[in-house]
């Protein structure tokens, strides 16, 4: 199954399962968030990936350009486990 | 969390491609390994406190009080999911940076139902190693 189908059964699950009113909120949030043009202050491609310095799960911390410097990088924002 | 599964099961070819897979997100870590990995996998899986590398990345928003009060009706208390009482959450983003450190390629959506396949993603990893 692709990314896409399995997101779209989340897509068809959710509406089945949360009330009309919450959910109405939701995407209206989403539209806002889309509206306001957020997405046009997102980093761009081409530019320079900004650097940090993040604990992984046992603490460690881990840094971008430390990775980088083996090699592309993969970086995937996510909310959570949730 | 589909996207992070597709992710994980595009491991092979994202590591084929000589690249690292790095997982961002601002939720507190509750198990040092997920239950399911048997043994680790090569990901990096980071705990952004407070979004503020998502907000560098100018992916962070604050969740209008009328959302909040949505995610509380589901037992979601973000504030104690995150360990910060921002109620911010990033934008789901996937970024490729090459080996110089630029961004190759961005998916961005404020629909969080709405990514890019990792297939795609592993095609533009692909055209680095040619290049």
């Amino acid at each position: 199954m692709t990314l896409r189908e399995r997101l779209d059964g989340i897509r068809d699950g959710a509406a089945k399962r949360i009330p009309a009113e919450a959910r109405q909120i939701m995407e209206r949030a989403t539209h806002d968030l889309r509206a306001s043009g957020a997405v046009d202050r997102v980093v761009k491609v081409g530019t320079r990936a900004p650097d940090f310095t993040l604990p992984d799960a046992s603490g460690r911390a881990v840094r971008l350009a430390d990775l980088l410097a083996r090699g592309p990088v993969v970086l995937s924002f996510f909310r959570g486990r949730w | 969390m589909a996207e992070l599964e597709a992710l994980k099961a595009a491991l092979p070819e994202i590591t084929a491609a000589g690249a690292r897979l790095v997982v961002i997100s601002p939720q507190i870590q509750r198990t040092a390994r997920e239950p399911d990995d048997q043994v680790p996998l090569p990901l990096d899986h980071l705990h952004d406190r407070g979004n503020e590398i998502a907000k560098r990345y100018g992916l962070a928003f604050t969740l209008p009080e009328d959302l909040r009060g949505v995610y509380r009706s589901f037992g979601l208390d973000l504030a104690k999911a995150h360990g910060d009482d921002t109620w911010t959450l990033p934008m789901p983003a996937r970024f490729v940076i090459d080996a110089g450190g630029v961004i190759r390629s961005a998916d961005v959506d404020p629909d969080y139902t709405r990514r890019t396949e990792p297939a795609e993603t592993v095609a533009v990893l692909k055209t680095l190693q040619k290049s």
